[in-house]
């Protein structure tokens, strides 16, 4: 088991980081898949991811997103397809030759090493000589704002200094790649909200490529340039965060990551990009980038889409509060409406200080979606 | 109001304190008692001592049949507690860290020897040492009693392992380091406290074992149970109260070490 001594010298592992090869991407996922006897974890995904890039792989849990970061790192052997590191094809390395650095939830910091010596470690591993070990150390406490507590203990650090400490071990040697694994995953909201921005601007500062796991949608949301939505082991989306979030291509990722309204509709007529749809007995303009396939679509709603009151009859619904929920700024809303064939509830955000804003549970409402917001998005329910 | 679920309190608390008064009495008595009769430079062994002294101790210290059997026990315990850490050390990593099938049958298997009553466990071991000619040999009874020492290490050391995340391993191992280093340098070092622990309780176990030596010992090895044993058996020599009396400060050190240890991992 002696993997260090045996394993090829590499430039990077020493000195200062190299420059990216030219022309060649962070990572490249071809094909890769994960089964377990008959199970399906993660079904042929491809990716490429540029340099510097920071993808979040978001996804429900079982959605093989886990499965999919843990085969980056080498802990899992992918069953097909392989993984490239800027250009290398790693898929066989051992996670010890693979030069990533991994940061996990609760940060797995060395509680017996203070903290210097848990950013040391990595450069200990890879034989870095003594004197440029103490350089990097003291450059990335420096860097991460730690300067002060390099000979603490990790059990003496508040949760945020933690995480520092963590991206600065895994960042120390320079990987070619940084995979965060649910970083933030247990911590409370207000907390999580710091170390959003700090992950943010290790990212711009340290301009290193980030595979970034997470359930949160607005983690993802927040940090990534670019999204990779995780279903059933597939990769269900797959588009920077604007993009995926405005124009969602799939009923699910609408649902998912948008956290729109998924209302069935009847297409009426269409037009180049356009369609005409019935919901709940009113015609609405919406935008129809896909040929629907047949007359029940999906439209997907935003809640911030829903108006109350709208000025033209045509496409006002009837509807009723079921729900009413203050959050501050605003206030969500659950109507749910019904005509001779189709019901649903949808859910809306409203100002806090919309006027006309129902005050109660029970109030009867009419309401609209604004034209056009409103996407034909298609099921995507046999991938599941 | 609550003046008659006070004096209730009261009762139990008085109850308490009488129960555990006696316990505590009725454990420690003797063993004060043999420590008193230990600095007595009666004849035989009497009480009240007649006089005082540290003559037992002397005689301990003069006579090459109770130093030849501590000697023994000592190089006993310690070959015992080492076998029993080396096969315990080994299957914590199975049963850990790795994927190997039936690995907590393991676990259970290496506990096993906790629950079989020893004179049955004797009876059967001789009939294996008989045949493999490991009777009477000291590398025999050491074998015999790692079996009865390695729960302690699977123990202890499991409860410890339980509480290391395997995060920190994987994440060793991504920063460059081997499988080996990660498990030796982590994982290892920080259970170390705890296996320290364990050691001491299992060299513990074979120092004190007086079943496993009668059985599979024969006249060749004397330990020091078996001496006092003996010398018990055939007469009354005054020296084993201050035998006694080593001993138990030796089990007592023994317990307040791994606790200690323990403790300052902790801080």
């Amino acid at each position: 088991m002696n993997t260090i001594e045996e394993r090829p010298q590499q430039a990077s592992t020493a000195g200062p980081p190299t420059a990216p090869p030219a022309g060649r991407h962070a990572v490249e996922l071809i094909g890769l898949g994960k089964s377990y006897g008959p199970e399906t974890a993660v079904a042929g995904v491809d990716l490429a991811v540029e340099h510097g890039e920071l993808i979040a792989i978001l996804g429900a849990s079982g959605s093989g997103k886990s499965t999919l970061l843990k085969m980056v790192a080498g802990f899992e052997g992918p069953s097909r397809g392989r993984i490239l590191l800027h250009g290398q094809d790693v898929s066989s390395l051992s996670p010890a030759d693979r030069e990533i650095g991994m940061v996990v939830q609760n940060y797995a910091l060395f509680p017996h090493l203070s903290v210097a010596r848990n950013v040391e470690y990595g450069l200990r591993m890879r034989k870095w000589p003594k004197r440029e070990r103490a350089e990097r150390v003291a450059e990335m406490l420096e860097r991460m704002r730690l300067s002060a507590l390099g000979d603490r203990l990790p059990r003496q650090l508040s949760g945020g200094q933690q995480q520092r400490v963590a991206i600065a071990r895994a960042l120390a040697y320079s990987p070619r790649i940084m995979l965060m694994d649910e970083p933030l995953g247990a911590l409370d909201k207000a907390l999580k909200q710091d170390l959003v921005e700090e992950i943010h601007r290790v990212h711009r500062e340290f301009a290193t490529t980030i595979l970034y796991v997470t359930h949160d949608r607005e983690e993802a949301m927040t940090l990534a340039d670019r999204v990779v939505l995780m279903r059933d082991g597939r990769m269900a989306a797959c588009a920077p965060v604007e993009e995926l979030y405005l124009r969602p291509p799939t009923a699910y990722a609408a649902g998912f990551f948008s956290g729109a309204n998924l209302v069935p509709a009847r297409v009426v007529d269409r037009v180049e990009g356009r369609a005409r749809v019935e919901i709940g007995g009113r015609t609405l303009d919406t935008t129809c980038p896909v040929d629907p396939l047949g007359s029940p679509v999906t439209a997907a709603v935003r809640p911030v889409c829903v108006v109350l009151d709208p000025p033209d009859d045509a496409w006002a619904l009837e509807g009723e509060v079921t729900d009413r929920l203050f959050l501050g700024d605003s206030v969500q809303l659950k109507l749910a409406y019904s005509d001779a064939d189709t019901s649903g509830v949808v859910s809306c955000l409203l100002p806090a200080t919309a006027p006309g804003l129902p005050g109660a549970v029970g109030e009867k409402v009419r309401f609209g979606f604004t034209p056009d917001t409103a996407r034909i998005v298609p099921d995507d329910q046999e991938t599941r | 109001m609550s003046a008659p679920r006070r004096a209730g309190e009261k009762l139990f608390a008085a109850c308490g304190a009488v129960i555990t008064g006696t316990i505590v009495v009725l454990v420690l008595a003797p063993v004060v008692l043999t420590v008193l009769l230990s600095f007595s430079n009666d004849a035989a062994i009497q009480f009240p001592p007649q006089s005082w002294g540290v003559q037992r101790y002397l005689d301990l210290a003069a006579s090459t049949k109770w130093l030849t059997a501590l000697w023994l026990s000592v190089r006993l315990a310690l070959t015992s507690a080492t076998i029993a850490f080396v096969l315990g050390v080994g299957a914590l990593l199975a049963i850990h860290r790795t994927r190997l099938p039936l690995r907590s049958w393991l676990e259970q298997a290496g506990i096993v020897s906790l629950l079989i009553p020893m004179s049955a466990y004797s009876v059967a071991m001789y009939s294996v040492f008989s045949q493999l000619g490991l009777l009477g040999s000291f590398l025999g009874l050491a074998l015999a009693h790692a079996v009865l020492a390695l729960p302690f290490i699977i123990l202890v050391g499991s409860a410890s392992m339980r509480g290391v995340p395997p995060d920190l391993e994987l994440t060793a191992i991504t920063l460059g380091a081997s499988r080996a280093r990660a498990w030796g340098g982590i994982t290892l070092r920080l259970v170390t406290p705890a296996l320290a622990g364990g050691f001491v309780m299992a060299f513990q176990t074979s120092f004190e074992e007086a079943v496993f030596v009668n059985f599979l010992g024969g006249p060749g090895l004397v330990t020091l149970p078996k001496a006092i044993f003996d010398s018990v058996q055939f007469g009354s020599d005054p020296v084993i109260t201050a035998i006694s009396a080593s001993i138990v400060l030796i089990s007592s050190v023994a317990v307040a070490l791994p606790l200690a240890l323990t403790r300052g991992a902790r801080r």
